[in-house]
């Protein structure tokens, strides 16, 4: 029996800008239903990672493939159209448009048939998100939890493979936090998505993640169970200095 | 289904109806055989199908189109050669032609547009004007087809008896369907995506819209309508000289759009009846002072209402702004 191809895999990844190497030598692979947390302190490149995914930034050496498929260097639409969608650390909703018509988008532009399909779906992910009874809010009128929930619905609402996630819980309050990271887990069960998650707030991403993968100075210095990340001293002196 | 239900309710949507019946209306008046309405409203047609041309690009894709003539020019140069092709009178209806004015314009404005609208901003705005006085001074100096002094039409249509009927009903039959274009726009699938590029066109991307292809499409066919219009125009005016591609027009395309509402599928239409009707009031009352009058005027109605007509409305009437696309 031949192992089943990763959802996403990305080999020897290097991404410099200018004179600065944000990510050095990457590589991971994600598999169908896991979580995986992309952890590290800051600057570590893990939203580099992301956007080097999702195609906004070319690659300088190293290939990401999606179920086998090599994406690197196609247009972002095309690799959005292989089923990966993303949230940003600075939530971007589009601003002018209502709740509903932010995650039309999504469903449109994801795997709906004709616009009164999508409408149907962009309502049932926005319920999910518990966006209910908002539909018709202009988005920028939403606090930032609500934003951060939009931006995931907009995403869910294509139906995609693989969602990347980036600082969905960041920002948020505690009991925010316990809602949201709740919801994460339920996309996954319910919906069935593969997720990989960018997070600073360690409790929840050790509790959602299967796995963690940590970046320090734009390189993998962990991989594994929470439990085995959380004991691995590299890991440990990267977050708190050599002397620990 | 429920999409047949939908069609069939569309007497209850006011903006197809509103342009239906001002089109009806356009559609009688050559019946009264008064030669200067006609003209009027041949010039007024011309230049509302010129303003949704330029409404598409500038409306629906956020770029700002300042040298948009040149594709009303491209459209009336294409029929001017064409009918002078033969080297004597023509034996068919010249106006048969027109869509090829249209084609020409869609496969420069394709051309044009891929490289160009990847510029952000003010490039954009500059490359078309650029665009627009190059081809200008191309036709300048192209001597076959008259240069400077430009390329009168007459031998060629030395047959045909009524130029301005059928120049009437194609630039109303384009005035219609250009709303109708932009207006489908809005309502499909497009208009989410374009207004998803026109608020952040990098996560529009991400989220599978392809950018530059709508960009370049809705380029391609806002040049499209121009072109045609330009082909009508030319055999209407038996003539056409580079004067087709003066940038001047552009602000008469800019103060109907900005006057109706930009982006909205009525505001070509309303803006330019608006202002045909302003302006012919103002030339016979003060002739000398009417373009100080008017410039006053235009200056009070978008600083009041920076929405346009149209989007004023929408914003002042919620229960409209369903109805008032």
């Amino acid at each position: 029996m031949t192992p089943a191809v990763p959802l996403l895999e990305l080999r020897a990844v290097t991404k410099r800008f200018g004179g600065l190497t944000a990510v050095k030598d990457v590589s991971m692979t994600v598999r169908s239903g896991e979580i995986v947390g992309l952890i590290g302190p800051n600057g570590a490149g893990k939203t580099t990672i992301f956007n080097v995914i999702t195609g906004v930034h070319r690659l300088d050496a190293g290939e990401v493939r999606i179920e086998g498929k090599r994406v690197d260097g196609l247009a972002r639409y095309l690799i959005a159209r292989c089923g990966v969608r993303r949230t940003y650390q600075i939530v971007r909703p589009f601003a002018d448009m209502s709740v509903l018509e932010n995650v039309m988008v999504g469903a449109l532009f994801g795997r709906a048939e004709g616009q009164e399909q999508a409408e149907q779906q962009a309502r049932d992910v926005a319920a999910f998100m518990g966006l209910s009874g908002r539909e018709d809010e202009p988005a920028s009128t939403l606090n930032l939890s609500e934003k951060k929930r939009l931006e995931i619905a907009r995403a869910l609402a294509a139906d995609p493979k693989l969602l990347l996630l980036d600082e969905a819980l960041s920002g948020l309050t505690p009991r925010e936090i316990d809602a949201a990271s709740e919801l994460i887990g339920r996309i996954r069960t319910e919906l069935g998505k593969t997720i990989i998650i960018v997070e600073h707030v360690m409790r929840a991403i050790m509790a959602i993640s299967d796995r963690i993968v940590v970046l320090h100075h734009g390189e993998g210095i962990a991989d594994g169970t929470p439990q085995e990340v959380r004991r691995d001293r590299r890991v440990i002196e990267a977050y708190l200095g050599e002397s620990a | 289904m429920r999409s047949v239900a939908h069609s069939l309710l569309l007497w209850r949507r006011p903006t197809p109806l509103l342009t239906l019946a001002v089109c009806s209306i356009l559609a009688l008046i050559p019946l009264s055989r008064n030669a200067e309405w006609i003209t009027f409203c041949i010039t007024m047609m011309n230049l509302i199908v010129l303003t949704y041309s330029l409404n598409m690009v500038v409306g629906l894709t956020g770029y700002l189109s300042f040298g948009h003539v040149v594709f009303w020019g491209l459209g009336a140069y294409t029929a001017g050669a064409l009918v002078m092709a033969t080297g004597g009178p023509i034996g068919y209806n010249p106006y048969w032609i027109v869509p090829l004015g249209g084609v020409v314009s869609l496969v420069f404005a394709a051309a044009v547009g891929y490289p160009t609208m990847r510029l952000r901003g003010a490039y954009f705005a500059i490359a078309t004007v650029s665009i627009n006085v190059a081809v200008q001074t191309l036709f300048f100096n192209l001597e076959r087809l008259g240069g400077a002094e430009g390329l009168p039409l007459n031998r060629a249509l030395l047959r045909l008896t009524d130029r301005v009927t059928p120049a009437y009903y194609v630039l109303l039959a384009l005035l219609f369907l250009a709303f109708w274009t932009h207006y489908g726009i809005l309502k499909g699938k497009a208009g989410y995506g374009l207004r998803a590029i026109l608020n952040d066109e990098d996560v529009a991307e991400t989220m599978g819209v392809n950018a530059t292809g709508y960009k370049v499409a809705i380029f391609a066919a806002a040049a499209f309508f121009a072109g045609v219009a330009g082909a009508a125009w030319g055999i209407f005016q038996n003539f056409v000289d580079p004067d087709n591609f003066r940038l001047g027009i552009s602000v008469d395309l800019f103060v109907i759009m900005m006057l109706g509402g930009v982006g909205t599928a009525l505001g070509p239409l309303v803006g330019g009846v608006i202002y045909y009707v302003i302006r012919d009031l103002l030339i016979l009352r003060f002739p000398y002072l009417h373009l100080v009058i008017f410039g006053v005027v235009i200056v009070i109605i978008v600083l009041a209402s920076p929405g346009g007509l149209i989007g004023t409305l929408r914003k002042r009437h919620r229960q409209l702004r369903a109805v008032l696309e």
